[in-house]
């Protein structure tokens, strides 16, 4: 059982770096296009190694503390932050077969520990004893807090269509189509909302006020430097992994491949491409998705943002959810 | 391996029970507090009910202590320490919690607690929604929706203190 | 009802326990949304701004000074390095001023290139702060996008000039040499060029919901305010308030061209994007125009190698990409000015940031400070 667990625990911490790289990598690549650039070009083929090398760069600098922090909270932050990351990785279901911690609560115990993100956010920008920092933590906070509501609901609704909390149920009520194809109204709403909201949660353009750089330099992380910088950086990377996979085995059928109906010519063919193959392909769409949104779109004002969650999105998923059921009781999905 | 894990969590909760009391700090009293909170979710999924975990987090992680920080962030002059307690003071407290404890370990030592026998089986999450709106069958809906009231009143006094009225109207 | 807000009429009677405390913080020197070394000392009541003091300075140099120890020549290059961004409208100015001073006259071809060459500053300067809004608004890709366009008109300014920013090419008299052969064709190309990108322009950024939602009806400049302060260029024009020097005070030979002087009456942060964006359109036309008609001949008229100017005072203004830049000369017929005085749009308009940001968000001030698009070093001279 130790050994189990080692070895997972190694995995995930692989897993977690590997997704940083490759992450980083991405983003840069995807912005540099957007942008009439090449991005990252010097450091290997194509530049691939360039975030290997910021990372050395960054584990080399000097740690930073500002005079008047609160040492403790300062370095608890970026730790907390990276751990409540990993356990999110717990129940997401990579393929039929990889899959840490088959939970029978898995879509309530994500939605749970995402809501702890905030606090290492607040932690963070109290601690480093300045005003930029705080006000970034404050609009984190009221931000993450209220755009909580509009993701749990939608998949809330989407719990009402699967009938199940269940990860892997979830992905197995897909056999016969994904609930973006099967799901009717309900659920092409539930995916929008779950999309922007979350993208709120993840503090990402169009809604990364708490680090709004042109106002707030850089929000709540502005005073951290090197290692502990990185490790924000790289759990909002690894957040926007979570919350992509989130919706991928959610609407998009997760490891499932592209099926209609059932066991049909089509169907078979389908099953040639690995589950794993899937899955990684749902996830970085949708991760692409995300990214596209921050390279074009401007940012939301404070009261923008809190007036599109409350009087817009969820006014919609509350009546969404109720929508949901009613296809659920009558039976209507197929 | 399991009773490792309960020792050290147990040595957590307690710990970080005993900082929350102790520190001078308001914010880190609600970070330990925090711990504390985490740590009892873990003993929860370390008995493999996980629900009741998830709901610790959402409710007292999640909800709580995210409330608290907020009112810390707000408060002017957060950072400070607090006064240190006075003689009295202190004397009351560990008067009060010596007491507690007293009565606490007695009722437990006083009676022979026997190790559980046979599996422990998780409730499905649609037996609790069941339970949770039966009318019959020892079902919870009466203070379902007596808390339902409860919270309807919390909110229109949140909004009746923040609703900031127009001279003209008076 | 009523008892509630007895309940709440009394709390605030007694003196509320709900009081908020203000705070300070400090934009700038360093900050990026200040885009040089400004500094604001902000008054916020949670994330609304209740004061803000531009606190100058951090850039002063003294240009005005040193001119009065430098030969008139010698004047043009300290000019370049106010606003940097309108280099060649700035020499303009003074150049303008000395021939103002002389009557000398200016052949055809040096003030058909003078125009080519300010309104190439101008779409340039607009194009970065176009780039620069978005950025402010935290919309990256439009940076680059601006800086791309941008770049074609710097290296035709290489060829030519020589430098990059800081021309000094443009001196009394006329310029300082004929364009490089290319530069006409060059120039036709960049036209058709910016013809088809300023619609992506307006897809990218204007059209967006978001980028309307942040400006429109944010940062409201009165036509009244806006003529008090002395806002001049397109921050007066946002608000409806005509003053393009060009058309006013016309200067080499922009009275016999064909263009509109663009106006908006709105007074909002969208109002002076829109603005910009239609000048650079009017830019173009200008330059068309220009081209079109490329006069042959000298570009230089007759000076005397040192250059005096009779006693008395001088006065000439210009439009920069930013406002109404003026220049004053007071000689006492000697080669050096006695004084010399330059009355820097990106001043004036600063001096309206407190008038129109008090009460708004933080958020806004920075997407109200972008559209008055200063630049520092023009302030503080």
């Amino acid at each position: 059982m130790i050994i189990t667990a080692l070895i997972i625990a190694i995995s995930v911490i692989t897993l977690f770096a590997v997704l940083g790289l490759v992450l980083v990598y991405m983003e840069r690549k995807v912005a540099a296009f957007m942008q009439i650039r090449l991005g990252p070009m010097r450091v290997g083929p194509w530049g691939i190694a360039q975030t290997l090398a910021d990372t050395v760069k960054l584990i080399s600098k000097e740690d930073i503390i500002p005079n008047g922090a609160d040492k403790f909270l300062f370095n608890l932050a970026p730790l907390m932050v990276t751990v409540i990351a990993t356990l999110a990785l717990a129940p997401l279901p990579f393929s039929d077969k990889w899959i840490i911690w088959d939970s029978n609560v898995g879509v309530f115990y994500v939605a749970a520990i995402s809501s702890l993100t905030v606090i290492s956010i607040l932690t963070g920008g109290w601690a480093s004893n300045n005003k930029y920092s705080l006000i970034g933590a404050m609009r984190s906070g009221a931000q993450i807090v209220s755009y909580e509501l509009s993701v749990g609901l939608s998949l809330v609704a989407m719990v009402l269509l699967s009938g199940s909390l269940s990860f892997s149920d979830i992905v197995m009520t897909q056999q016969d189509a994904w609930w973006i194809f099967k799901g009717h109204l309900p659920a092409w709403i539930a995916f929008m909302v779950f999309i922007i909201a979350s993208t709120a949660e993840l503090n990402r353009n169009p809604f990364d006020l708490p680090e709004a750089e042109s106002e707030l330099t850089a929000g709540f992380h502005t005073e951290y430097s090197g290692m502990k910088f990185a490790l924000f950086m790289l759990s909002e990377y690894i957040n926007m992994f979570i919350v992509s996979a989130v919706a991928a085995t959610l609407f998009l059928g997760g490891w499932m491949p592209l099926h209609f109906g059932q066991d049909n010519f089509f169907n078979h063919i389908m099953d040639y491409i690995p589950p794993l193959v899937w899955f990684a392909g749902k996830v970085f769409f949708i991760i692409f998705l995300i990214m596209w949104f921050r390279w074009t779109f401007p940012r939301l004002r404070i009261d923008q943002l809190l007036t599109l969650e409350w009087k817009y999105l969820l006014p919609i998923s509350l009546i969404n959810v109720l929508a949901a059921a009613w296809i659920t009781v009558t039976g209507w999905h197929f | 391996m399991k009773a490792i894990l309960f020792y050290i969590f147990s040595v957590l909760i307690l710990a970080c029970g005993i900082f929350t009391v102790t520190s001078r700090k308001i914010y880190r009293a609600a970070i330990f507090l925090l711990l504390t909170v985490v740590s009892v979710a873990a003993l929860y999924f370390l008995m493999e009910y996980t629900f009741l975990g998830v709901v610790q987090l959402v409710i007292y992680a999640g909800g709580i202590v995210v409330l608290i920080l907020f009112a810390v962030l707000l408060t002017h002059d957060s950072g400070s320490l607090l006064p240190p307690l006075g003689v009295k003071r202190t004397v009351a407290t560990f008067a009060l919690t010596g007491t507690g404890l007293t009565v606490f370990l007695y009722t437990i030592l006083g009676r022979k607690v026997e190790p559980g026998s046979g599996e422990f089986n998780e409730p499905s999450v649609k037996m609790i929604g069941g339970q949770l709106l039966d009318l019959y069958n020892f079902g919870f809906v009466l203070p379902f929706e007596a808390i339902s009231i409860l919270l309807l009143a919390a909110m229109v006094g949140c909004i009746v203190l923040a609703m900031k009225f127009s001279k003209t109207m008076n | 009802m009523e008892q509630v807000q007895n309940i709440v009429s009394d709390r605030e009677l007694q003196g509320s326990n709900l009081q908020t405390q203000e705070y300070f913080i400090n934009v700038g020197p360093q900050h990026p949304s200040t885009h040089g070394v400004l500094h604001l000392k902000i008054k916020l009541d949670g994330e609304i701004i209740e004061d803000v003091d531009p606190i100058l300075g951090y850039i002063h140099r003294s240009v005005e000074k040193m001119c009065e120890k430098l030969s008139y020549r010698q004047i043009i290059p300290i000019t370049s390095r106010m606003d940097y961004l309108s280099a060649h409208i700035n020499n303009q100015a003074v150049a303008l001023a000395v021939e103002k001073a002389m009557a000398v006259e200016v052949p055809p071809r040096a003030r058909a290139i003078r125009i080519l060459m300010a309104e190439l500053t101008r779409i340039g300067s607009h194009q970065l702060w176009w780039g620069v809004m978005g950025m402010d608004l935290g919309a990256l890709t439009p940076f680059f996008w601006g800086f791309r366009d941008r770049e074609m008109i710097t290296e035709m300014f290489e060829e030519t000039c020589g430098t990059r920013l800081t021309m000094n090419y443009i001196i009394p008299g006329g310029v300082a040499t004929d364009v490089h052969p290319d530069f006409i064709g060059k120039v036709k190309n960049y036209i058709r060029h910016l013809r088809k990108k300023l619609p992506e322009y307006d897809e990218i950024l204007t059209g967006n919901r978001i980028f309307i939602e942040r400006t429109r009806g944010v940062g409201y400049l009165s036509p009244e305010e806006a003529v008090s302060f002395g806002c001049t260029g397109p921050t007066a024009r946002g608000s409806g308030v005509s003053c393009d020097i060009r058309k006013w005070h016309s200067y080499d030979g922009y009275d016999k061209l064909d263009f509109n002087e663009v106006l908006f009456n709105e007074g909002d942060n969208l109002a002076r994007y829109k603005v910009r964006i239609k000048e650079i359109w009017e830019s173009l036309r200008i330059i068309e125009q220009v081209v079109e008609n490329f006069p042959e001949g000298e570009v230089m008229g007759k000076m005397k190698k040192v250059i005096k100017l009779p006693k008395g005072e001088f006065y000439q203004r210009v439009e920069t990409a930013r406002g109404e830049l003026g220049v004053y000369i007071v000689s006492d017929g000697g080669n050096t000015p006695y004084r010399i005085k330059f009355r820097s749009p990106n001043f004036s308009n600063l001096s309206v940031l407190k008038k129109i940001v008090v009460g708004s968000k933080i958020a806004d001030m920075v997407a109200t400070m972008s559209t008055l698009d200063l630049v520092i070093p023009d302030i503080d001279r």
